[in-house]
């Protein structure tokens, strides 16, 4: 039988997780929601961030250093490869954004092969963010609380950004009709840039945040598309607070699953996913 | 029609889907004199491409379009509604997910080029003077409109900033006829301000406010006249 | 009116040409390259020509393709390790195996247009491949693969004249009657315009679901093949990585004709190569990145295909996007 401590920390483990995932997610969720395409080169781009903070740790040991410079360098990038190479997509057909968006996410790997080596790297989070507290008789990473934290705190400023500016508004009124926002003056190809490198941020510091919690590979970018495309399929496209709820859930059924067997743990995201798929296709949130 | 007179000026325009041609060498021009020009056509006739064409959702294949003697033909869509050129296409399309005071802050955003509260509460009051209705539902979500909210509020919307060419497809389609009147009587009130280009099914619309027509079959315009009490009514039904 | 023999076989060779062409390089490259090589090159551009089927006609990209070829591999590996002697049931055990899992995973990927389908497709890749690393390793081999008791051995290169270049033949022209038969139409039709084939009747579901089956056996039969080849499997034919090189062959080669996977399988096979002589096993950094570069070209710039290309060169005018 499987203690309630354990239980417990599963819990807090799968709600951590989950949130994080769900940060991660939401660029791609709006860059299907708007541009329509399926932007894998945001996997790319959360490798990219889990590996420039850890070299950035190396360096200079300072965590919000490494995590807001390193988004901000992704961010850049995102927006050189939004410019020349996603906008010429627009519009087209969708696989072509599919093929793309791994064209760039392979060629993100290799670089991250040339640079860092296939080699497995890891570090800790820093000293202030380590150690464990303990509520009762669990036991839970200072570092666990700091991400649910850090993740409601990004995911109140998105809400913020998106409902309450006028960029976000727009975003959404472009979301519901594209043709309708251009009739009305608004420059899309700067709302499309703008919503990219929105997203590619998000990516980037999710996967900043995410690099202390796991083993660095070149294939981290791979791995984590299915779990974006899962979460947005079982929350629906374009819903930033069902983005945020199917984070959770797909965060929760993968630690408890974890629980009874951890190799088939990340698997269950997917049989989530196909069920979904099965029973309501546009997702639990859609409007 | 002179250069100088004309605010729109369609030359040779063909457009094609694929391999499918639905526009052909389309010959047309708005000019100051003419007030609303109605464009009439069967179901299928090319009449919404050729709005669309002009607004700059499609692009042709061949031909020019000028606006106020530019060259807009590689103009993109959102530049032209900067012009003034504005298109406000049928299914009375708004933003479903804000709220009507959203939208008309995003319209705002838009054709006003300003975030500027003054300034867009400014011209927001100006159409709500229009649309009164509105008034009561600034809160609500533009998903809960009806027919006749929604097309107030479109209408609201592209009427923001300055305007040179209205084009309207369809308008009243589907809604109840004290709304049709409403929205006939507002046209007839706007024509003095700016030229209003207009696809209609209602023949009594085109005839109470209409001073132009064309005629389109099957992607061409086979009829045209300044003066639409040259024709009637029964005529332009037969030639289509 | 009798049309005398040798009038059908001109008319035959130029409608075929394409297959025609591709069974002969097939059957000249193992003087070039060492046999092995040529099966590699052979079984993916038949895994490829899979994937094809679907994108290139049916207007839907499969990311998850790797799962089928590898179904028909292990398929025939487990049926002889465990099941039978009988080769042609290994064979056929191998090919249902395929079948079974292609018509799982259409019932949830065809339910939504692209990309679902490109994706689920993944997800069911992913799936098996972590079972096959994971709870089954004990049966599936997982990294360092499942060697196959052979009932018989055969010579290499025997095997490859005599029973691989054949069903080679087979498969193509199966192929071609799919795609030029009613079924073959009406994918084609329901990937252009899937509104139209409903009100004409049809169940543009099922349409893409037939399509779906055919292109599971194609890439499940020649994985059987594979096994027979090498006695062994390795993990790689049903790993998720291997998509990558099929859809790679499909874009380069020229998606929407037959010919095309082909090329393009042959040309991977070639930068491989390359490679691997120039740059030792440093090889794989690249490898990836380059066909990413390939990809986001093709994708811009290059969407027919090399076969299109060459074709526009020597013709002078364009193939249609879709070639029978």
């Amino acid at each position: 039988m499987v203690s309630l401590d354990f239980i417990v920390q599963q819990t807090i483990l799968g709600l951590m997780i989950g949130t994080l995932y769900a940060v991660v997610s939401i660029g791609f969720s709006l860059s299907f929601g708007l541009a329509r395409i399926i932007n894998i080169a945001h996997a790319g781009f959360y490798a990219l961030a889990t590996y420039l903070t850890y070299t950035f740790m190396v360096i200079s040991n300072n965590f919000a250093f490494s995590v807001i410079f390193a988004s901000l360098i992704i961010s850049a990038l995102s927006f050189l490869v939004e410019r020349y190479l996603i906008s010429k997509i627009y519009g087209k057909h969708i696989d072509l954004s599919l093929v793309i968006g791994f064209g760039i996410l392979f060629v993100m790997s290799s670089v991250i092969k040339f640079i860092w080596t296939p080699e497995p790297k890891s570090f800790s989070p820093p000293p202030l963010l380590s150690g464990q507290i303990f509520v009762g008789r669990v036991s839970i990473p200072v570092y666990y609380l700091f991400i649910l934290i850090a993740s409601s705190c990004i995911f109140i400023a998105t809400w913020f950004f998106i409902n309450k500016t006028m960029i976000g508004r727009t975003i959404k009124a472009g979301i519901d009709d594209l043709e309708r926002v251009i009739l009305l003056g608004i420059n899309i190809n700067r709302i499309f840039t703008i919503n990219y490198v929105f997203s590619s941020f998000l990516a980037a510091i999710g996967g900043a945040l995410m690099a202390p919690l796991i083993s660095l590979h070149p294939a981290i970018g791979h791995s984590i598309i299915l779990l974006m495309f899962s979460i947005v399929v079982v929350g629906g496209m374009g819903s930033i607070f069902g983005t945020l709820v199917a984070g959770m859930i797909v965060g929760l059924s993968i630690s408890y699953t974890a629980i009874y067997n951890p190799s088939i743990a990340e698997g269950m995201a997917y049989l989530l996913m196909v069920i979904v798929l099965l029973i309501k296709p546009e997702g639990l949130f859609k409007k | 029609m002179r250069d100088s007179e004309a605010i729109l000026e369609v030359s040779n325009l063909s457009v094609f889907y694929g391999e499918a041609q639905i526009l052909y060498d389309i010959e047309m021009s708005i000019g100051k004199k003419n007030r609303v020009v109605a464009l009439l056509g069967r179901n299928g006739s090319g009449k919404t491409t050729l709005l669309r064409s002009i607004a700059g959702v499609i692009r042709p294949t061949r031909g020019k379009i000028s606006f106020l003697g530019q060259d807009i033909t590689l103009m993109p869509a959102w530049k032209r509604a900067l012009l003034g050129l504005k298109y406000i296409p049928p299914d009375k399309r708004v933003f479903t997910s804000l709220t009507v005071y959203e939208n008309l802050r995003v319209a705002a955003y838009g054709l006003l080029r300003t975030s500027n509260s003054t300034i867009v509460d400014k011209e927001i009051e100006k159409v709500l003077e229009i649309f009164p209705r509105l008034r009561k539902l600034l809160n609500n979500k533009a998903l809960y409109l009806s027919g006749g909210e929604r097309q107030m509020l479109n209408l609201a919307m592209s009427m923001m900033g300055p305007t040179k060419l209205l084009m309207l497809d369809e308008p009243t389609e589907g809604l109840a006829p004290a709304l049709v009147q409403f929205f006939s009587e507002l046209l007839d009130k706007i024509r003095t301000d700016f030229p209003i280009f207009l696809i209609e099914q209602n023949l009594p619309i085109i005839r109470r406010l209409a001073d132009s027509l064309y005629l389109m079959k099957e992607g061409r315009i086979i009829y045209h006249t300044d003066d639409i009490n040259t024709i009637r009514g029964g005529e332009y039904m037969k030639l289509l | 009116m009798m049309k005398t023999s040798s009038k059908n076989f001109g008319f035959l060779l130029t409608r075929n040409l394409d297959l025609f062409i591709i069974l002969i390089i097939f059957l000249v490259l193992p003087r070039f390259i060492p046999v092995t090589f040529a099966v590699h090159t052979l079984v993916y551009g038949v895994a490829a020509l899979a994937v094809n089927v679907m994108y290139g006609y049916g207007g839907l990209l499969s990311f998850g393709h790797a799962l089928l070829l590898g179904l028909g591999c292990y398929g025939t590996a487990f049926a002889l390790n465990y099941l039978t002697d009988n080769i042609v049931l290994a064979v056929a055990v191998g090919a249902l195996l395929t079948l079974s899992v292609g018509a799982l995973a259409g019932i949830f990927a065809l339910r939504r247009r692209d990309p679902y389908f490109s994706l689920v497709m993944l997800a069911f890749n992913v799936f098996f491949y972590q079972l096959w690393v994971g709870p089954l390793a004990s049966w599936t081999g997982s990294d360092m693969g499942l060697f196959v008791k052979l009932p018989v051995t055969l010579d290499k290169s025997t095997f490859y004249h005599t029973v691989l270049i054949p069903i080679l033949a087979i498969l193509l022209v199966l192929t071609k009657i799919f795609l030029k038969s009613c079924i073959g139409s009406l994918l084609i039709a329901t990937s252009e315009n899937e509104e139209k084939v409903k009100s004409i009747g049809h169940n543009p579901y099922v349409i893409k679901y037939i399509g779906l089956l055919f292109s599971s056996f194609l890439a499940g039969l020649i994985g059987t093949q594979l096994t027979l080849y090498l006695a062994y499997v390795g993990i790689d034919y049903i790993s998720p990585m291997t998509n990558p090189i099929l859809v790679f062959s499909v874009l380069v080669g020229g998606a929407g004709t037959i010919i095309g996977p082909f090329i393009g399988s042959i040309i991977y096979n070639i930068l491989n190569y390359i490679l691997l002589v120039l740059l030792g096993w440093h090889a794989t950094i690249y490898l990836e990145g380059i066909i990413g570069l390939f990809l986001i070209i093709l994708m811009i710039w290059f969407r027919g295909g090399l076969y299109r290309a060459i074709y526009r060169l020597i013709k002078g005018y364009h193939l249609p996007d879709v070639v029978r």
